[in-house]
C-alpha cells in the first residue's frame, strides 16, 4: 500500500523505495510477517520499533545484503534480488555499530571505499574532499580510525554512505552511542543531507522522528502498527485527548472507574511521593487517562472523580507525545 | 589492502626472516668446511624453510574474513557495488602477493652466498625452479585458506581448519609410503602429494608443468567454493 508519506512529496511523487508483502525467517523465528511500505523521493522516512521489530532485518535486506524469504523488494527502480549489485550502486548504507577498520586512517578508509564503489581516479579526489566538508571530518582526515571517537566514527560512516553521491540513504540506528551534543550534530547534518536525498534511517528514539524525520513506518514484532506522516501521527490526537488527574484515595477503585468513562483507551497510574496520607493508599497518585477522541474528557474525569468521592487535587490536559502515541501502538511494552 | 595494516603479517614475516637467517647461520658454520659448501648450505636452508609450507598460509590467510565477519565489515563490504568473485580474488591475490614477498626474504641469503662465493656461486636454476614450484604450491595453500576462513567468525578456527587442509594433502606422502608395494599406485601418490614434487623435481631444478594442473585446479575449486560461502548469504 502505498505511504502517505506521499502526500508530503513535491511534483515528483516517484517511490525510490517500495517493499511490497516482505517476509523473512531466522529458523523458526519470523522475523517480518509481510510488511509492506513505500517511501517517496525526497523523503525522509523514520523507520521506528522496539528492539527486535525487524528494523535492521529489513535495512539489511533493502540493501542487498541478505535476501528476504519472499515478497518484491525494490529500490531506486531495481529488484534487489535480481539487480542487487545496480541496487547497491543506488545506496549509500551504514549498518548499526558502524564497522569501519580501525588500522587505517580516514582518508585511506575513504579512498579504498571509493574504488570499490567505482569511482573514477580523476573524480576521487572530489568526491573525498566533498564528503569530508558535508562531515565536517575533514580536520580528522589524516587520523587512524581507531583512536576515532564515536561521533566521529559515525561521521566517517556517513562520508564513506555519500560518496557514491547515491539517490537514497540508509542508515541504521545511527545515532546509537552518541552524546546529546553529537546527537544535535547528526540531526542538522541530517536535515541537510535530506534535502536533496531520500533517506530510511532506523532508530528507536522517539524524538529524532519527530524532529528530522517528514514520515514515519512503525514496526512491531515484523508488522507495521503504523505508516504515516509525523504530523499525521499527532493529529490523531491532539490536546484533551489526555487527561492528567492527581487524585487521592484507593489506586485499584479509582482506576476502575476512571476506565469506565466511555471513549477511555487506557489509564496510566504513576506514584508520586507521600502525601497528606502517605504513599499507596489513600496517598496521592498521578493518573493518566487516554481517550480515543478530542471531547469534553475533562469534565468527564472530574465527573467520575467526584462521582467516587475521592480528593482531587490537580487536573489538566497534555498533549499527546509520539512516545505515547508508539507505546500505544506497540502495545505498551518497553 | 588490509593485510599491510595487520600485525600479524608482520610478525610472520619477522618469524620467518629469523628463523631462516638463525638457521643459515647454522648451516654456514656446519659446513665451513665441507667441499661444495655453497649447495649444502642452499639445500639446507631451502630444506628447512619448506617446513613453512604448512602454517605459513594459514596464518596470512586466518584475518581475510573471519576479522570482517566478527567487527561487521563485511556488511560494509558486501553492500559496496562488488561481486563476491571480486571480494574473494582481491583478498586471494593479496595474500599471495605477501606470501611471495615473504619468501623472497629468502633471496637475501641467496645473495650473500652469490657475493661471498666467488668465484663459484649458488645455482640460481635451483634458486627459480624452487620459487615455480613455490608460487603454485602457495596458489594452492593460500585459496584453501582463503576458503576456510571464510567459514568461521574466529580467526583460530580458521587457521586450525587451513593446517588441517595443508596436513591432508602433506600425509598423502604417507599414503604413499604405505602402498610402496604398488608400483601403479606409486605414480598417482607420486603426483598427488607435493613434497614428492619439490624433492624430485623444483628442487633439483627441474621445473615440471604437469603439477600445474594439480595445483591450479585445487586453486580454482577453492575460490569457487570460497565466493560461494561468501555470497551464500544471498541465497539462504
Amino acid at each position: 500500500m502505498p505511504g502517505s508519506g506521499e502526500l508530503n512529496s513535491l511534483a515528483d511523487s516517484r517511490n525510490l523505495i517500495e517493499v511490497d508483502g516482505l517476509e523473512k525467517s531466522y529458523g523458526p523465528v519470523k522475523a517480518l510477517r509481510g510488511i509492506s511500505f513505500s517511501v517517496g523521493e525526497g523523503e525522509v522516512l523514520g523507520f521506528l520499533g522496539p528492539n527486535g521489530a525487524g528494523k535492521s532485518t529489513t535495512l539489511r535486506i533493502l540493501s542487498g545484503f541478505m535476501p528476504g524469504d519472499s515478497g518484491r523488494v525494490s529500490v531506486n527502480g531495481f529488484d534487489v534480488g535480481s539487480e542487487s549489485l545496480a541496487v547497491r550502486d543506488s545506496i549509500g548504507y551504514l549498518p548499526e555499530g558502524v564497522p569501519l577498520y580501525p588500522d587505517m586512517r580516514v582518508r585511506e578508509f575513504l579512498s579504498f571505499r571509493s574504488r570499490l564503489k567505482g569511482i573514477s581516479r580523476s573524480e576521487r579526489k572530489g568526491r573525498i574532499d566533498n564528503s569530508l566538508e558535508k562531515t565536517q571530518t575533514a580536520d580528522i582526515a589524516g587520523r587512524m580510525i581507531g583512536t576515532l571517537s564515536r561521533g566521529y566514527r559515525q561521521r566517517v560512516g556517513i562520508a564513506d554512505a555519500l560518496l557514491g553521491e547515491p539517490p537514497v540513504l540508509i542508515l541504521d540506528e545511527p545515532t546509537v552511542g552518541l552524546d546529546p551534543v553529537q546527537v544535535r550534530q547528526f540531526r542538522s547534518l541530517l536535515s541537510e543531507i535530506g534535502r536533496s536525498r531520500t533517506v530510511i534511517l532506523s532508530t528507536h528514539i522517539l524524538s529524532e522522528v519527530a524532529l528530522v524525520c517528514s514520515s514515519v513506518v512503525i514496526l512491531s514484532e515484523g508488522r507495521i502498527v503504523a505508516d504515516d506522516t509525523v504530523e499525521g501521527l499527532k493529529g490523531a490526537c491532539g490536546d484533551e485527548v489526555c487527561v492528567v488527574a492527581e487524585v487521592a484515595g484507593p489506586r485499584q477503585e479509582i482506576r476502575k472507574a476512571l476506565e469506565a468513562i466511555t471513549g477511555v483507551s487506557r489509564v496510566e497510574v504513576a506514584e508520586l511521593s507521600a502525601g497528606k496520607g502517605g504513599p499507596g493508599e489513600g496517598g496521592y497518585c498521578r493518573y493518566r487517562v487516554f481517550f480515543n477522541a478530542a471531547g469534553q474528557n475533562a469534565g468527564m474525569v472530574l465527573k467520575a472523580v467526584r462521582a467516587g468521592g475521592w480528593e482531587l487535587r490537580q487536573v489538566g490536559c497534555e498533549e499527546l507525545s509520539l512516545e505515547d502515541v508508539f507505546l500505544d501502538l506497540v502495545g505498551g511494552e518497553k | 589492502m588490509a593485510l599491510f595494516y595487520s600485525p600479524v603479517a608482520y610478525v610472520v614475516l619477522f618469524l620467518f626472516m629469523f628463523s631462516n637467517g638463525w638457521m643459515f647461520y647454522s648451516y654456514c658454520i656446519t659446513y665451513a668446511r665441507a667441499p661444495q659448501q655453497i649447495t649444502l648450505v642452499l639445500n639446507s636452508l631451502f630444506g628447512f624453510a619448506f617446513f613453512w609450507v604448512l602454517p605459513l598460509s594459514p596464518l596470512l590467510a586466518m584475518r581475510l574474513f573471519s576479522e570482517e565477519k566478527r567487527t561487521g565489515t563485511l556488511e560494509m563490504l558486501l553492500t559496496a557495488p562488488v561481486r563476491a568473485s571480486e571480494v574473494v580474488l582481491g583478498k586471494f591475490l593479496a595474500t599471495q602477493f605477501f606470501y611471495m614477498l615473504i619468501w623472497s626474504s629468502l633471496l637475501l641469503f641467496v645473495l650473500i652466498l652469490e657475493v661471498l662465493g666467488r668465484p663459484a656461486g649458488p645455482d640460481w636454476g635451483m634458486v627459480k625452479s624452487m620459487y615455480f614450484g613455490l608460487f603454485f604450491l602457495g596458489c594452492m595453500t593460500n585459496s584453501l585458506g582463503v576458503l576456510a576462513s571464510s567459514f568461521s567468525r574466529n580467526q583460530l578456527v580458521s587457521a586450525v581448519l587451513a593446517l588441517s587442509g595443508n596436513l591432508l594433502f602433506f600425509s598423502i606422502a604417507w599414503l604413499g609410503f604405505y602402498y610402496r608395494e604398488t608400483p601403479e599406485l606409486q605414480r598417482i601418490f607420486h603426483y598427488l602429494s607435493f613434497q614428492s614434487h619439490f624433492k624430485g623435481g623444483y628442487f633439483k631444478g627441474v621445473v615440471e608443468l604437469r603439477y600445474l594442473v594439480f595445483y591450479l585446479g585445487f586453486t580454482s575449486l577453492f575460490l569457487y567454493l570460497s565466493v560461494n560461502m561468501v555470497s551464500a548469504r544471498r541465497w539462504r
